[in-house]
């Protein structure tokens, strides 16, 4: 077309978003590391299934018109980027064609034609998203002028190339050719247009031009679409659509195993780190680089906060503000930060010379405090670290360890917290439970229940982790017990530890207590080490958590069930029966740290079907989408004052179901459920029980 | 002979009972007693407080000393140890009380222990008694300093209606104001209630009572009992009761001698901020309630037929 236009074009349009890139890629690096480039072929596995299968935007039942739209679009993204490179090259040398694609080869019709399609299905999805923002108008978007744009742009990017394309078929077909243009001709495959029909159809549409106007039409067409992608491409990063860039690294980088990234075990030996506020996120420069990604890949598309017990019940904490908030504070310091990390790169670990440069870097810090600042306390305080947001996010977004290592900042550094938490650490500190009950009536439950303690017999197959609830809270109490009768009835060979049991450490390691975590976390694994304890059966899914996958950071590694998963287990072999007897509607919550941290969802599900003579209903928010009870995340332990209740919320959800028995799985939502069947005034109707004990109840 | 000059406790201008709890305590160790009374209009405060034991009374009476503002409070404190040449200078517990002792132990050069439960003199030496590890032991210590200021948990001593002191006033010089601080206004708790940390005896309602009715006839009780009025959570949350009302983990611990639940479960969260009372009282109408674990007199039955029957019997004791 015109190779010198063509230069210039590529050289600002590509020049320009080359040094936004430098410059946001350099921001990544003057964050903190993480490590996330081993196991690439798992990763790439995530690219494929949640980037490329656009599993979570498809996925979803409730949202899967949407996700098709976007699916669409997404694909339709990938398909025309071939076509983007061909009419650059178009530019130069009219005709060009990639290698592989031209018109000698099949798969250069083939392409055409997908290319053909896509850009007629991209339009309709154009079309849609907007009817969908202007019409329908879905609570959880953020109706913005950026999307508005984008949308548009898309939509002029289709019509643009399809009216380029159109146009040609016109003068090629119509006009006999006069500007001897291009097109792909072949003895077997046959002449380009019968393979593109929508391109036949929009060159219809101007067939009313002359041929010097479809001329026109052509040129103009095609510098519309190349200036207007070079344009779409440049704003990308400027805004939301970033995510059209970010999402595929931010899929591939994302946490394996685990679903988020563990909470880094802090050494608080170290002198330097209280000197230098280097215990969790108490400044913009802690956070790392992925989790910066992250902030770049968020799309404001809302799934989170549509989805967070918090958000539904009114609390500050609304998590696509969150995000972009914390982007525009790293994007406000994006030169500070990066001369600090300039800086931090001369530390030398010599104390003198590096008292120096730490003075330097200080010049640096961001005008306002990350937390209480930017980031209001009852915002940060808000989260139950239920991870319902992550599990929806369609770019796997890591809220909650974000969180957490702000909330240690708070607690460590700060010493702000909600204070409600001091009762709580202080039981823990001084009697290993939250409540501060007597550490030697640990054990009183199990009077007369004939169990084993490990000091008696530690070669027992499995220990009992009994849990702070499970000892000490009369209602819990009664789960233990039936726990007990269930073991016994299928002879498994088990012990507790009695009094030398503690708290894991869990709610205090997620409000951000590093230091009481670790005390507790230590004083268990030298207990159970000691004992050789191989084989633990948790009764709540919090310690199932901590034991499973935080104390490995500590030096302890067992292997650790929960107790519905082994009830199943149970019951699959024939160890014990469960009679067909539970009468009466039953539905099942699935609590957080069971279903959406450990992946069990299946095994309480299979056990109260096979109990239950009216089978199992699912509750409106179920399995990965479960709506927490409210307690986790240490808010048990703090005081719920604003917006609505979170477990009432969750009750009357139950009672809607006309559920006349909840099961749970978790003394946390046991609690909370039960408290909100009271308040909701329905606890004689709605009974809410532990699976275990449903099974004692009905063993046959 | 040992010099003890006890702090007399005053709250709005009324002597409060642990003053004469401690003088009792002093004149029981015969030791010499003198009490000191810092605030504004105390001065008429002297005759009580040599009934109640002391046989000097050192007056600090001065409008400034109106609001309580620890250094000044403290400044007129030493001024009176230092006059009476006293050994020991006792606190009872409260938070003046606790604001100021460091501050007299400083000037005074003297050992500071808080929450002491005992003190015992054997010639020369004194030892005191306190609580430790959460209440789990006891801790004897041998004081080495020659002086100490004590600061003692209510209710450790008992006051001896058999005990009196002479009448000898030693008016001070109003202390020095504080450069550092000034306080300008105290602002508290406008309704009057009994705060719920002090209370001897503590009345909590819950969701048994169901409405204001409910809570209004628990609250006669407690006004009754002359006792702090706290609830559990559930109360709370339906606006029933205030916030700063809420007995439990997550609200106020409390640790009266009498602790009465009233239409209360006992659920754990409760129990935490509660099972440190020394006598519990409940009363439920579910016989399987939790909280039945814990009290020590249990009255099954629906609060709204309960509480009347007990105001009745309340007033025929009192009668």
């Amino acid at each position: 077309m015109s190779p010198l236009l063509m230069t210039v074009l590529l050289a600002v349009g590509l020049g320009f978003f080359a040094r936004t890139m430098y410059q946001r890629i350099l921001l990544l690096t003057s964050l903190e590391p993480a490590d996330r480039f081993n196991r690439i072929k798992d990763r790439l596995k995530n690219l494929v299934i949640i980037a490329f299968g656009q599993k979570r935007l498809v996925g979803r039942k409730k949202e899967r018109a949407s996700g098709i739209m976007h699916a669409f679009i997404f694909w339709g993204f990938c398909i025309l980027l071939i076509r983007s490179l061909t009419l650059y090259g178009h530019g130069y040398v009219e005709g060009f064609q990639l290698p592989l694609l031209g018109e000698s080869s099949f798969l250069g019709y083939l392409y055409l034609a997908l290319k053909d399609v896509t850009e007629a299905v991209v339009l309709i999805m154009v079309i849609y998203a907007f009817y969908r923002r202007l019409v329908v108008r879905p609570t959880r978007l953020h109706n913005t002028w950026e999307a508005y744009l984008v949308l548009a742009l898309i939509g002029v990017l289709m019509v643009s190339d399809l009216l380029f394309d159109g146009a040609r078929f016109m003068l090629i077909t119509a006009h006999g050719n006069p500007a001897d243009l291009h097109y792909f001709n072949n003895p077997t495959f046959g002449q380009e247009f019968f393979w593109t029909p929508v391109t036949v159809a929009a060159g219809h549409v101007i067939s009313g031009f002359s041929a010097v106007g479809l001329e026109r039409v052509m040129v103009l067409m095609f510098w519309v679409h190349v200036i207007t992608q070079l344009i779409f491409l440049n704003i990308l990063p400027f805004g939301k659509h970033f995510h059209v860039i970010t999402s595929l690294p931010n899929v591939f980088f994302k946490s394996l195993d685990y679903p988020h990234e563990k909470i880094k075990l802090l050494d608080l030996e170290d002198e330097s780190v209280w000197e230098d506020e280097t215990l969790g996120v108490n400044h913009l420069h802690q956070l790392n680089w992925k989790q910066g990604l992250d902030l770049y890949t968020c799309t404001e598309c809302g799934r989170c906060k549509e989805v967070c017990p918090t958000y539904v019940t009114d609390k500050p904490l609304n998590l696509h503000d969150f995000n972009d908030t914390l982007k525009a504070e790293l994007y406000a310091n994006a030169d500070n930060l990066i001369l600090r990390a300039k800086l931090a790169g001369n530390l030398t670990g010599d104390a003198e010379a590096d008292a120096k440069t730490k003075e330097k870097m200080a010049v640096f810090k961001p005008e306002k405090a990350l937390v209480g600042e930017v980031i209001a306390l009852d915002t940060l305080w808000a989260c139950t670290t239920c991870r319902a947001c992550e599990q929806v996010c369609p770019v796997t977004i890591e809220q909650v360890p974000r969180i957490i290592a702000m909330r240690q900042g708070q607690t460590l550094m700060q010493g702000e917290y909600p204070e409600e938490l001091n009762t709580a650490f202080k039981g823990l500190e001084r009697n290993g439970n939250p409540w501060g009950i007597g550490y030697d009536k640990r054990a009183d439950w199990a009077e007369g229940l004939d169990v084993k303690l490990m000091a008696d017999d530690p070669n027992v197959e499995y220990l009992l982790w009994v849990g702070c609830a499970g000892s000490f809270d009369d209602r819990t109490q009664k789960v233990s017990k039936a726990l007990v009768k269930i073991l016994k009835a299928a002879g498994v060979d088990f012990a507790i530890l009695g009094t030398e049991e503690k708290c894991t450490g869990d709610f205090a390691r997620r409000a951000g207590n590093e230091m009481m975590y670790q005390m507790m976390a230590t004083e268990n694994i030298e207990t159970l080490n000691n004992y050789k304890v191989k084989k633990i059966i948790a009764a709540c899914p919090h310690c199932l958590n901590t034991l499973k996958h935080d104390y490995p950071q500590m030096g302890g590694h067992y292997e650790v069930i929960h107790h519905t998963d082994f009830i199943n287990q149970l019951i699959a072999d024939g160890k014990i029966r469960v009679k067909k007897s539970l009468g009466g509607a039953l539905t099942y919550h699935d609590p957080c740290y069971l279903g959406r941290y450990n992946g069990i969802y299946d095994a309480p599900r299979s056990i109260l079907a096979g109990m239950s003579n009216h089978g199992l209903s699912e509750l409106p928010r179920h399995g990965t989408e479960s709506f927490c009870c409210g307690a986790g995340g240490g808010r048990m332990w703090m005081e719920e004052t604003i917006g609505t209740r979170i477990n009432v919320e969750r009750s009357r959800e139950i009672v809607d179901e006309k559920a006349e028995t909840v099961a749970v799985g978790c003394p946390f939502c046991l609690t909370m459920i039960e408290d909100g069947m009271k308040e909701l005034d329905k606890d004689e109707q709605v009974k809410t029980r532990d699976i275990a004990e449903l099974v004692a109840e009905h063993l046959a | 002979m040992t010099n003890i000059l006890v702090v007399a406790d005053i709250k709005q201008g009324v002597l409060k009972g642990s003053t004469a709890e401690l003088l009792s305590k002093a004149k029981e160790l015969g030791a010499a007693t003198a009490a000191v009374a810092v605030g504004s209009n105390v001065t008429d405060l002297a005759p009580q407080l040599a009934a109640a034991g002391s046989d000097t009374q050192y007056i600090a009476d001065d409008p400034s000393l109106e609001i309580f503002s620890a250094a000044p409070f403290a400044a007129a404190v030493a001024d009176a140890a230092k006059a009476f040449n006293a050994d020991m200078v006792w606190f009872g517990f409260s938070e003046t009380g606790k604001a100021a002792a460091p501050r007299v132990a400083v000037q005074l050069e003297a050992a500071c222990a808080t929450e002491i439960i005992d003190v015992a003199i054997d010639g020369d030496v004194v030892h005191i008694t306190r609580p430790a590890i959460a209440n789990k032991v006891l801790q004897k210590m041998k004081i080495n300093a020659p002086k100490l200021v004590a600061v003692v948990r209510a209710g450790a001593f008992e006051a001896d209606p058999e005990v009196t002191g002479t009448e000898n006033v030693v008016t001070l010089d109003p202390p020095e104001k504080d450069m550092a601080a000034a306080v300008k206004e105290l602002i508290s708790d406008a309704s009057g209630e009994i705060d719920l940390a002090d209370a001897d005896i503590v009345v909590s309602v819950g969701r048994g009572a169901k409405d204001q009715a409910g809570v209004d006839l628990v609250k006669d009780l407690a006004d009754d009992l002359a006792a702090g009025f706290g609830s559990s959570r559930a109360m709370v949350d339906a606006g029933l009761m205030a916030h700063n009302k809420q007995v439990g983990q997550t609200g106020k611990i409390v640790a009266p001698s009498l602790y009465v639940a009233v239409g209360i479960s006992g659920a754990i969260q409760h129990l935490a901020g509660m099972n440190g009372a020394k006598v519990i009282l409940a009363v439920n109408k579910d016989p399987e309630a939790p909280i039945f674990n814990v009290a020590d007199f249990g009255i099954v039955g629906n609060l709204f037929d309960v509480i009347p029957l007990l105001k009745e019997e309340i007033k025929k004791i009192r009668a």
